[in-house]
């Protein structure tokens, strides 16, 4: 059983590997990873639902997930982007009957021929009409709405510029990290960005996340996919922290060293033997990290509580959502 | 630092110093009796070191010199040698013992509790002084320190015997330093201690004892009340006095013209002799004088009520069945106020015997010295003696004995002199007389007082202050028991009972007791309750409110005023106002109005479009009412006091319109002030938060600007960034957004109306809207059709206004549906030529001839009427005026019917010639 119950091992190495940990971690902290995962995507299901039974449907769409991640408009606008190459994609599907998605997310990516480009940069013409719009922003508002010319797709493009700096910013560090790799280390980076929880396994996610118990009805593709994309999310931010209170724990680490070293220096330096161990040995994420990691994802800031203040009494909180 | 020198030598002229300053502070008066207080204050005041010296040696005995001859005890040790050697001696050596024992106190006092004095506030500089001078001193003191022993120790007593008579100072055999203190007055000790008494809390256990004891002295009062009195009457008209007496006689005299009957006359004398209480005899010389003084004495005997209880009245038998065997003359309290009332006194000797008696009988009855009366007795007496004093030496003598003394005077010569002068030779053998009344008792006192009694006596005398307490207030608490007994029915509550309320003049007592004053009691105690604190159950509570003065009343109403006009002339931001976010937020609130009122047209169209008839009620317009800023004209003044009602309506106020704005045009109130409750808890919130900061009492104080980011950090704006991202993105942006829509939507109308106005053409006219003549049509396609909008007319006018010209788009639609069908049905039809008809025309039927040249005729009256010269058609029915056509009845879809319509005549229509069209139904 213990064996079943973590399936996503090589995945969130993956993923952990493109949001910076270059070592392997070990598995204990793969499978907390994994729980944490498995608890918040059962949380995001439970509060969907939550948001779908008072709309008055049965099962779960797309717009439910959203509307759970509305406020960080940057998650929110990756996600829009990522959903509209999907539609790209499976239109794309459908008319060069061959896999060619994987390219074209490549195509993101890396530099590329002009001419594919073009064919990107067409294709991109053709689908983008079929961008998600969420309904909760301010047009639908009213009772009509006016029929979109192409002017108003650029507007509203040039508007969530704001949040699209954000996603600019996280290419910015991929790219970073990627520099200083050698071509097959970088063919492994993005193969390993391609990593996901439920591409063409949707059936073994819907299994690990026991969706059918929670769920009145079996949500839809683009739910799964947008679970997917979410959970590809929460294992970088999970280690993205951890990476960072790891790297203030070996600051200390170092600082300390420094004083012993300094206490120590009449002694002699050892000499140095053949099968000793390495001087600077990069250690992986532990779950301690993980844990101390989840532990400040999950820290009540006071916009949550600023209304209960002086009310006294427990400030009772929901498990957030990374 | 060598303050505590002083001590460490034992260096008395220094301790005489600080013990003289003590003083001067007051401070012995605190710790010590009254009697060891007058020995140290005589010993301090006296300013000698040697004596000081001494008596902190405890080489003293204390003598008390008494002015006092009627202090008995005192008198004793006083009595220089003319008692008995033993009993000095035993004087002696109280004397000194005293003197010890004061003298380790004073040390005590000195050593240990003056320490507060020493240190307390900054040291007095003359305290300072007394421990700072030692350096000089020391130089001296030694000297004399040594001279003084050379002294003592060469020349011993003689020489000391020498020095003692230069500072008169006198040793006695003992080689003890014999002091003698004058003995204080009582009266004024027991001023003091009146003065003392309301520092003191006193307990009420013996309240039920004073209670019981006033009873009785009330029912003794009683009796002697309802005893027949030789009442006061005597002082009758007939009765002559000798100033008044010729008036009295002309009176008598004329006593028929005098309008006033008896007993105003009685009254009227009595207020020319106002001075004369009721004892004024003039029969009887001095008899006012002394039974005023008596009945005072005997009176306070009789309120002493803590030991005057036995004596009230006579002794029963039943008490005491062997009383008259070993009492000869009984007497009592009650029986000296009947002798007084029956003027049986004649002189001050007899009164007081009287008193005394009481008490001798009452000592030699209870001769066990362990028995409780005579306690009381000893008590009584001592008060007694106390009194006594206070009546004055007077021999009552009648009127006719004086006359005959001064007709003797005046034989002999003598001047004749006031009442002031025979006063004076009265009282002056009086006085005389007094002293053997003393003797009296002294010598009945040594020999009643035995050694245990004097222990009695000494009990009482330790708690002098505690008993004077007792005495003044006995009858006050005993009032104030019986009140509250009042209250209590079987230890339940009376419901029936008066409540105690409170006088004015209680709490007049109660701010004197605050402010330590004494509530002056003594002088007269028969007519007022002292003031006790502890029976005072409403004391404290704060005086009425008496309103406010016309002054302060003008006072307040100006500064009003003043302050009225000055926020007048300031503008009110508090509630109106565009400033802050308020104008965006209300322009925004209109943006969202009017993309709803092109809402609602678009989907009017849409509905058309798909369904065929489109009820009326439908194409109207949902009213928006535009919001307006509108403030009651109060507000400047309301805004001065910052009500509460008024400023939730502010917060209200301001939420709904934020609510407005998010796309809440309409909620239920109960929900916004659901929101306004929490926007209202939410800043408060942030003033508390800001107001905990601020008071902030930790040393590291935060500047304000921290105090305001800890602030919004504690609220939930984790950087002050946050808000102005929050209004470029929540309000500006979606500003732009709502007028981008706007302009959109109006867009998008605009196409939907563009198919019908593309084919605009005069027929559209056809519908009586008005629609065209205002030009309203214009509207939505935004042109300026009469250019009124470039004339700046349209806003004044006010005829462009924003309505959708639906009737016209109704009109429109059907239109395109009717026209479209009429034109393909009357297409081929061509207009119809209108044959001209001419009198007796050939073509016409010769039946229809008659018909037709009526009608040709009608016709050419109907135009010569009209002016019409060249006329081509016949009048017909539908041409005609209403009035003018044919009226047939109209017959109800029944078939029935009804009555003929009656056409009243002034309506009805008459033929021009009806002459004509009789003649020709008589043709035909």
């Amino acid at each position: 059983m213990a064996e079943n119950k973590y399936k996503y091992r090589i995945e969130i190495q993956q993923m952990m590997l493109v949001s910076g940990e270059s070592n392997d971690p070990p598995i204990e902290t793969t499978s907390l990873i994994e729980d944490i995962v498995r608890g918040q995507v059962i949380e995001i299901l439970l509060q969907s639902q939550k948001t779908t039974n008072s709309r008055g449907s049965k099962s779960i769409s797309a717009e439910d997930v959203i509307f759970l991640i509305r406020h960080d408009k940057a998650k929110v606008n990756r996600l829009r982007t990522y959903l509209s190459w999907k539609d790209v994609r499976k239109n794309a599907k459908d008319q060069d009957g061959n896999g060619g998605t994987a390219e074209l997310l490549e195509n993101q990516q890396e530099t590329e021929t002009n001419k594919k480009e073009n064919d990107s940069s067409k294709m991109l013409n053709r689908y983008k009409k079929s961008k998600i719009r969420l309904p909760w922003e301010l047009q639908f508002m009213f009772s009509e709405q006016h029929l979109e010319t192409q002017e108003d797709q650029e507007n509203i493009d040039e508007e969530e510029k704001a949040a699209t700096i954000a996603s600019l910013k996280r290419l910015k560090m991929a790219d970073d990290r990627t520099r200083n790799m050698t071509r097959e280390e970088y063919v492994h980076w993005s193969e390993c960005r391609q990593a996901s929880f439920t591409f063409r396994k949707a059936k073994r996610f819907r299994e690990w996340a026991s969706i059918t118990q929670l769920c009145d009805s079996r949500p839809n593709d683009d739910v799964i996919d947008i679970l997917g994309f979410l959970t590809f999310e929460i294992v970088c931010s999970l280690t993205e922290e951890a990476m960072n209170i790891k790297n203030s724990e070996n600051k200390l680490n170092e600082k300390k060293e420094k004083i012993k070293q300094l206490q120590q220096k009449e002694q002699q330096k050892k000499r140095k033997y053949l099968f000793d161990k390495p001087d600077e040995l990069q250690s992986p994420i532990m779950p301690y990290h993980i844990e101390e990691a989840w532990r400040r994802l999950q820290s009540t800031d006071f916009k949550h509580k600023a209304a209960r203040s002086f009310g006294g009494g427990m400030v009772k909180t929901r498990t957030r959502l990374i | 630092m060598n303050q505590l020198a002083i001590f460490q030598f034992n260096d008395s002229r220094k301790l005489f110093k600080l013990a003289k300053l003590l003083n001067n502070q007051k401070f012995f008066e605190n710790f010590l009796n009254d009697n060891q207080f007058n020995i140290i204050n005589h010993i301090l005041s006296l300013d000698n070191y040697e004596i000081w010296n001494q008596f902190l040696e405890g080489n003293c005995f204390i003598k008390y010199k008494n002015d006092k001859i009627e202090k008995p005890v005192l008198e004793n040790i006083g009595s220089e040698g003319e008692e008995t050697e033993n009993k000095v001696e035993s004087n002696e050596n109280d004397g000194f013992e005293i003197s010890k024992k004061l003298a380790l106190h004073i040390r005590y006092l000195l050593w240990e509790k003056a320490i507060d004095f020493y240190y307390s506030k900054e040291i007095d500089p003359e305290l300072k002084y007394a421990f700072e001078d030692d350096v000089p001193e020391k130089i001296e003191k030694p000297k004399v320190r040594e001279l003084e022993d050379d002294y003592d120790d060469e020349d011993e007593e003689e020489e000391e015997k020498g020095e003692q008579q230069d500072n008169n100072l006198s040793f006695n055999s003992k080689n003890q330093l014999v002091l003698t203190i004058p003995l204080k007055e009582e009266k004024e000790s027991e001023q003091d201690l009146n003065t003392e008494f309301n520092k003191v809390y006193h307990n009420f256990e013996y309240d039920r004892e004073t209670l019981i004891k006033r009873r009785k002295l009330e029912q003794s009062n009683l009796q002697l009340d309802t005893q027949p009195k030789e009442s006061t009457s005597s002082i009758n008209l007939g009765v002559a006095s000798t100033s008044l007496q010729h008036l009295l006689m002309t009176i008598q005299q004329k006593r028929d013209e005098i309008p006033l009957n008896d007993s105003e006359l009685k009254t009227l004398f009595l207020d020319v002799r106002k001075n004369r209480g009721k004892w004024a005899n003039d029969d009887r010389m001095g008899q006012e004088e002394l039974y005023e003084a008596c009945e005072k004495v005997v009176s306070d005997l009789r309120n002493y009520t803590e030991h005057s209880t036995f004596f009230l009245n006579k002794v029963s038998k039943r008490e005491a069945p062997n009383y008259g065997l070993i009492i000869k003359k009984p007497m009592d309290l009650n029986t000296v106020m009947k002798k007084l009332k029956n003027l049986a006194y004649n002189s001050k000797n007899e009164f007081v015997d009287d008193l005394m008696l009481i008490w001798s009988n009452c000592l030699t009855y209870n001769a066990d010295p362990k028995h409780f009366i005579r306690a009381h007795a000893l008590a009584m007496q001592k008060k007694c003696l106390k009194l006594i004093p206070t009546i004055p030496d007077i021999k009552i003598k009648n009127r006719s004995d004086v006359q005959e003394e001064e007709e003797e005077e005046h034989v002999e010569g003598k001047s004749v002199k006031g009442r002031k002068t025979r006063h004076e030779l009265k009282t002056e053998p009086e006085k005389k007389i007094a002293t053997p009344i003393n003797v009296e008792i002294i010598e009945e006192t040594p020999g009643a007082i035995s050694e245990e009694e004097v222990d009695e006596e000494l009990k009482y005398e330790e708690d002098e202050e505690d008993n004077n307490w007792r005495y003044i207030t006995s009858k006050s608490r005993a009032n104030y028991c019986e009140q509250r007994a009042s209250l209590f029915v079987h230890n339940n509550l009376n419901y029936n009972a008066h409540a105690i309320t409170r006088k004015p003049s209680e709490m007049k007592n109660f701010s004197h007791y605050l402010n330590q004053e004494v509530v002056k009691k003594t002088d007269h105690l028969l007519e007022e309750d002292p003031y006790l604190i502890e029976y005072d159950i409403s004391g404290g509570i704060p005086g009425l409110y008496n309103g406010i003065s016309n002054e302060d009343l003008d006072k307040i109403e100006n500064d009003l005023v003043e302050s009225m006009l000055k926020t007048q002339n300031q503008e009110h931001n508090f509630i109106k106002g565009n400033n802050g976010l308020n104008k965006l937020y209300l322009e925004n609130i209109s943006e969202i109005q009017e993309i709803r009122k092109i809402c609602f047209k678009i989907s009017l169209i849409r509905q058309m479009q798909t369904q065929q008839f489109v009820h009326h009620t439908q194409m109207k317009q949902p009213e928006i009412p535009s919001l307006k800023e509108i403030d009651s004209p109060l507000i400047p003044e309301i805004q001065e006091s910052c009500d509460e009602e008024i400023n939730f309506a502010v917060i209200r106020k301001a939420t709904s319109k934020i609510a407005m704005m998010t796309g809440f045009e309409k909620t239920e109130s109960d929900a916004i002030n659901c929101l306004a409750n929490i926007a209202e808890q939410y800043l408060g919130n942030i003033a508390k938060t800001i107001k905990i900061k601020t008071e902030n009492t930790s040393p590291n104080q935060l500047s304000n600007r921290n105090i305001l980011l800890s602030t919004l950090l504690e609220s939930g704006v984790t950087k002050p960034d946050d808000l102005y991202t929050f209004i470029k993105e929540k309000i500006i942006q979606i500003q732009v957004k709502l007028k981008t829509l706007r302009e959109n939507l109006s867009n998008f109308l605009k196409d939907l109306l563009r198919p019908s106005l593309a084919n605009f053409d005069e027929k559209n006219f056809d519908d009586n809207s008005e629609q065209f003549v205002t030009g309203d049509f214009s509207y939505d396609l935004q042109e300026d059709f009469f250019g009124f909008k470039e004339l700046g007319l349209d806003k004044e006018f006010n005829m462009l206004s924003t309505s959708i010209p639906i009737l016209l788009l109704h009109q429109r639609n059907q239109q395109q549906q009717f026209t479209k069908n009429k034109r393909n049905k009357f297409q081929d039809l061509e207009n119809y030529k209108v044959l001209e008809m001419k009198q007796n025309d050939p073509n016409v039927i010769g039946i229809l001839k008659p018909f037709y040249n009526k009608m040709i005729e009608r016709s050419s009256n109907y135009y010569k009427k009209k002016n019409i010269t060249s006329w081509e058609y016949l009048v017909e029915d539908e041409l005609l005026p209403q009035k003018m056509r044919n009226i047939r009845p109209k017959i109800s879809p029944t078939g029935k019917i009804g009555n003929i319509k009656k056409k009243i005549v002034a309506n009805a229509f008459l033929l021009d010639e009806p002459n004509e069209i009789k003649q020709e139904i008589v043709n035909v």
